[in-house]
């Protein structure tokens, strides 16, 4: 398999020991506490997690979106084709973005300047990292449109983005991320917001645009149907910690750690509308715990079913029983 | 759109007959005479008093006062002036030029330091630039009209002798600039702290951190994401502070003796002179009118989500 | 036929003035001056004004018969060269100075006719047309009664005769600037109060509306070398403190100052000095109606001791230092100082609290009452000053509720009688037995609502013998007792009358203090020195 042999070249992007923390008035939220990984070229890696798991801060932190205060990324690396995107200049972690990685978002509504068409927005991708003129770059959005399956683009790049469906509007999101053929496409939660019916087109877009385009994806969603269809591997994260990460198949065949347990055992066929969402995660009992007031030792251990006071003894470790297969539980073996 | 502007400029028609009834009522119940404002300090004997008011036609009932006064301004004709003589029309004629002048030069300097102050200070939220800004913002609103006009008066003009104290002029920009700060300033303040509002809220929007991360530099970003968004908001403000700017000139008026509508309607509602204040009025409200519809078309210029049809 | 002795007088005072100055005055440059009272000059017709406002600007464009002799406080003689009074005390014969309009026609009997016929002219209902009321036949007129005034006659282009209805002086009739002398073909244009032609030292060059009216000499002035100025710039600025800022920064050649600027220039040693006081023929005074009844239907005022008690016990003098900032002298009864006739050892009240509980004790008000008066906006004669007298009153029981209003309400309460007490300024002057009639039975306003609690029978002896007296000296020694009758009977609390100051430029020479209003500047006489910075300009 072509993941395998990457994994012995250098990765294209590896996160090493990365800490985010939200400086408040209530205190310092840890929302990403001490997560690594890596990804390979055209790898897709599917980061799931229940809100407030970190997994957006992650990839905010990546693209170096977040907000700076309350933000602050306290420690790690980010290394990108070996450039630490947490050491280089602003201006030139511009040049990267939307060039060599993109992002889509979750709200496909509110994602485009209503004020500005279609084509507009599209354009301004190719004038800013490839220098076309205006209208070399609108022939370009034009083509682009055409390459997300919108009917009539030509036409749909002088409207307005409230013109257009919540489905309409993420191609358009999608195809302004693939706009400059970048390396790695962060999708944070780009299906969420849209009708189950939609979400499964939008899911197959990106997967045949995958091919074409060849680009890494770091799909980031708390849909592990989602996770089941597009991902090779995955990471499961909990209060900010990666707690479970393996290949696709070995999640879902025999997951290690108690949380990835409790998530799949609400996993339902992929369109089963009636427990979609948010609703089955509710099954886990007990809440996240604040970000603001972790718990000693293990993060999931009120909730966990298997809890022995054990767990609750310093910091617990990332282990890795298997090849490629990690897991912060310390009773794992056991269970 | 060419529809909808007639339509509203057809709604005028029931806003100002509206509005001229209430008007013609309410000055018609105040109490006090034309007539005996016209003897200055002496009160005047009854007899004068009655014949300037036959004179007047203020001896006709109530409604045969207002059909004559709606006839004339279906023709155009606002009236004479009972204290002056001159037709009302001629009298607001000679001052809507240099009211206009003024509150254009206010609303100018306003736009172009209240605007790029909201703005920047919204960008640099949280730091003292933003802290200095909105309190001097805040002070602006805050500082008396009057005090500030002696006080710019007296430094730019007793102590350092650039400016006027006072007067029109020839129509002199030198003339126009003390004026128009003063009056300015409060409504600069009241832009900064509007821009600042919208720019903060603009800059938590979705499409923002969708144009970060594009790659777009921020200068960019500020200057066509982030601005085309607040520009409704301004507008909106803008539209309604010249329609009140228009009423509130008055105290910077008198104090620099500037020949405007406002200090003239507030003199004309002392002396009773109803025409006066009449005219006035009804210019006040054409203007706001006016500057409320360009608002609304220049609304749909800036939103494509508004449209009228 | 008897030359008047008074008009000789004061021309010869007035010549005698012109000549000492002669050496020293200096032509030309131009006078940057005001018109603080409102916003605009509405009208320049001095027929259709009564407002100082307008007044001020009018009577350096206009003259009439006769005008104001500011140092005298008295009339003198204007366009009238001579008058000359028959031995009924009744028709005078006046002959015309040789003197043209602005438009360069010479004035003649027919125009003094004309102009005192259009502002008589019913039809036209001018403000100042009651100035006439005296002449024969005018209120007829006035009344629709007859098509012109009886009691005028042109004897030849240059003489006319003019007969008045009572043996009045007819200098105080007529020196008021409504009566000023009119050419027809100007006047009868409908724009004649925009542009107005007149026969004054000044001809009107631009008005701008609401911001300034510029004058320019009338080099056919009938008065030989005057006016001295060649501009005269009225500014119109109703602000004090931004008049104070401009006269600061030299842009005005003179100022009128109001109570707060007052003390600074008092203070000052530099700006006092070049600066001028007179006390105004205006008497602020709260009145009293005496139709004002108590729930138990008595009627205080009409009782002498409560409306004496009133004056006992308010210290006017603490007033006008403290609230007033010394900028008024305080009242010694109604005339005021500058008007001809007041009596320097006038009786007066003095402040007296325990005076004043007894005399309310003896009317049988021993308790006091509540009393609601009627205050304008002003500073100076408004609500302000009822609030300080408050204290004082409560002193003796009186207590007192304001109800502050704008001068429009004011005034129209006022004419209406509609109110218990209402403190107002009054004028006092010039002429004192036409002003103190007010307070006679036979007068409109006693007649309308009763200007004093009754009937003063022995005022209204001494003021009839008064006003039928032609010896001056005598006539002023009865109008001296009348006042001192009114005084006695405390028609009125007597507060202040005002004080009205005008600073000058150092290099502004020969304005002159008037006693019956400050503003009727006759700039005629004004020159301004070298060191003006608009000495030389045109």
């Amino acid at each position: 398999m072509t993941e395998l042999s990457n994994r012995t070249k250098r990765p294209l992007l590896e996160v090493d020991h990365l800490h985010t923390s939200f400086h408040t008035f209530d205190g310092v939220v840890k929302a990403v506490n001490d997560v690594s990984f890596a990804m390979n070229t055209r790898e897709t890696l599917g980061i799931v997690g229940e809100s407030g798991s970190g997994k957006s801060v992650t990839a905010l932190s990546i693209m170096r979106l977040l907000k700076s205060p309350p933000a602050r990324i306290e420690k790690g690396r980010i290394l990108f084709d070996s450039i630490d995107l947490l050491e280089i200049s602003m201006s030139r972690m511009r040049d990267i973005r939307g060039n060599r990685i993109s992002m889509i978002f979750q709200e496909p509504m509110t994602s485009l300047n209503p004020l500005f068409s279609v084509g507009n927005q599209m354009s301004e991708m190719f004038v800013r990292h490839q220098g076309l003129t205006r209208r070399e770059a609108w022939n370009r959005s034009v083509e682009m449109l055409e390459k997300v399956q919108i009917p009539s683009p030509g036409k749909r790049a002088r409207e307005f983005p409230h013109h257009m469906s919540g489905g309409m509007r993420q191609r358009v999101m999608i195809a302004m991320a693939l706009a400059c053929d970048p390396e790695i496409l962060i999708a944070d939660e780009p299906t969420t917001a849209l009708d189950v019916t939609i979400q499964a087109q939008v899911v197959d877009l990106m997967m045949k645009l995958r091919k074409d385009y060849g680009a890494a994806i770091l799909m980031i969603t708390h849909d592990l149907g989602v996770i089941a269809e597009i991902a090779r591997r995955v990471i499961v994260m909990y209060a900010g910690q990666v707690v479970e990460e393996a290949d696709v198949i070995s999640i879902f065949e025999e997951p290690r750690h108690p949380y990835t347990r409790s998530l799949l055992k609400s996993i339902p066929k992929l369109g089963d509308a009636s427990t979609h969402g948010r609703k089955r995660l509710q099954e886990i009992k007990g809440i996240v715990p604040s970000l603001a007031d972790l718990p000693a030792g293990c993060h999931f251990y009120p909730r966990c079913p298997h809890a022995d006071p054990i767990c609750r003894q310093g910091e617990i470790a990332l282990e890795e029983p298997a090849v490629g297969h990690r897991v912060r539980c310390i009773r794992h073996a056991g269970l | 759109m060419f529809a909808f502007i007639i339509r509203r400029i057809l709604q005028f028609i029931p806003t100002v007959i509206g509005i001229s009834f209430i008007m013609f009522v309410l000055l018609n119940v105040l109490p006090g005479s034309a007539a005996l404002m016209t003897g200055g300090k002496e009160i005047l004997s009854p007899e004068i008093v009655k014949k300037l008011e036959k004179k007047w036609g203020l001896d006709k009932p109530f409604h045969v006062r207002y059909l004559n006064y709606m006839v004339g301004l279906a023709k155009g004709d606002l009236g004479t002036s009972f204290i002056r003589g001159d037709k009302v029309r001629d009298i607001i004629g000679n001052r809507l030029w240099p009211t206009l002048k003024l509150a254009v030069a206010a609303l100018a300097i306003a736009c172009f330091i209240g605007i790029p102050l909201g703005f920047y200070s919204a960008v640099k939220q949280g730091t003292w630039v933003d802290t200095v800004t909105m309190v001097g913002a805040v002070s602006g609103v805050s500082m008396p009209q009057f005090w500030s006009a002696l006080l710019l008066m007296y430094l730019f003009s007793v102590v350092l002798r650039w400016l006027p104290t006072f007067g029109y002029g020839n129509g002199d920009l030198k003339n126009l600039i003390l004026p128009a700060v003063t009056l300015g300033i409060g409504y600069m303040a009241l832009l900064a702290r509007t821009t600042r509002a919208a720019v903060v809220e603009v800059l938590s929007q979705d499409y923002i951190r969708t144009a970060h991360a594009k790659g777009l530099s921020v200068l960019f970003i500020n200057g066509k994401h982030v601005f085309r968004n607040t520009m409704v908001l301004i507008l909106t403000t803008i539209g309604m502070q010249f329609g009140s700017l228009m009423g509130e000139t008055v105290v910077v008026e008198t104090v620099f003796s500037w020949p405007g509508i406002g200090s003239l309607m507030v003199d004309s509602i002392f002396l009773r002179d109803t025409p006066v204040t009449q005219g006035c009025i009804m210019l006040i409200i054409f203007v706001f009118m006016s500057v409320n519809l360009s608002v609304d078309i220049l609304y749909s210029v800036v939103d494509p989500r508004i449209r009228y049809d | 036929m008897k030359r008047m002795g008074l008009g000789l007088v004061v021309l010869a005072l007035v010549l005698g003035f012109y000549s000492a100055d002669a050496l020293a005055v200096r032509n030309g440059g131009t006078f940057q001056w005001i018109a603080p009272y409102g916003i605009s000059i509405d009208t320049l017709d001095p027929a259709a004004t009564s407002d100082d406002k307008n007044i001020l600007v009018i009577l350096n464009i206009h003259r009439g018969l006769f005008g104001w002799d500011a140092k005298n406080s008295t009339y003198k003689l204007d366009l009238a060269e001579s008058m000359t009074a028959d031995d009924d005390g009744l028709t005078y014969v006046i002959k015309l100075k040789d003197a043209k309009f602005h438009n360069g026609r010479t004035i003649t009997a027919d125009d003094v006719i004309y102009s005192y016929n259009r502002l008589a002219d019913p039809k036209k209902s001018f403000a100042s047309s009651h100035l006439l009321v005296e002449i024969d036949g005018a209120q007829a007129y006035l009344d629709g009664k007859a098509d012109h005034i009886s009691g005028l006659e042109k004897i030849d282009d240059k003489t006319v005769r003019i007969k008045f209805r009572n043996p009045v002086d007819p200098g105080f009739q007529l020196w008021r600037y409504g009566t000023a002398i009119v050419p027809k073909e100007a006047a009868e244009n409908e724009d004649f109060g925009s542009n107005p032609i007149g026969c004054g030292p000044f001809k009107l060059q631009k008005w701008t509306k609401g911001v300034e009216i510029v004058l320019v000499k009338n080099p056919e002035f009938y008065e030989p070398r005057k006016p001295y100025l060649d501009k005269l710039i009225y500014k119109i600025m109703a602000d004090a403190a931004a008049r104070d800022m401009a006269f600061q920064a030299g842009e005005l050649d003179a100022n009128l100052l109001y109570a707060a600027q007052y003390e600074k220039f008092k203070n000052d040693p530099k700006l006092s000095k070049h600066m001028m006081e007179v006390p105004e023929m205006f008497t602020r005074a709260v009145r009293f109606n005496p139709n004002f009844t108590l729930a138990d239907g008595r009627k205080p005022f009409s009782d002498k001791r409560v409306r004496q008690a009133v004056n006992y016990a308010i210290n006017r003098e603490l007033i006008v230092e403290k609230y007033a900032k010394g900028k008024a002298y305080p009242a010694r009864g109604f005339l005021a100082p500058t008007t001809p006739g007041f009596d320097p050892d006038c009786m007066s009240y003095e402040y007296n609290p325990e005076k004043a509980k007894q005399l309310m004790k003896e009317a049988g008000y021993a308790k006091g009452f509540d009393l609601t008066v009627i205050a304008g906006t002003s500073t100076a004669y408004g609500a302000g000053v009822v609030e300080a007298a408050t204290p004082f009153l409560k002193e003796i029981g009186i207590k007192v509720t304001i109800d502050k209003m704008e001068n429009a309400v004011l005034y129209q309460k006022y004419s209406d009688g509609e109110f218990d007490a209402a403190i107002a300024s009054h004028s006092s002057g010039p002429d004192p037995i036409s002003i103190m009639y007010r307070f006679h039975s036979n007068s409109p306003r006693f007649k309308q609502r009763g200007e004093t609690s009754q009937k003063i029978d022995s005022f209204e002896q001494i003021i009839d013998l008064a006003a039928a007296t032609r010896d001056p000296a005598m006539r002023l020694e009865l109008v001296k007792i009348a006042n001192d009758i009114l005084t006695e009977e405390a028609v009125l609390w007597f507060y202040n009358y005002n004080k009205a100051v005008i600073a000058y430029q150092p290099w502004v020479h020969d304005m002159e203090p008037v006693g019956v209003e400050m503003m009727y500047q006759h700039m005629d006489n004004v020159w301004v020195d070298e060191t003006s910075p608009r000495a030389n300009q045109k």
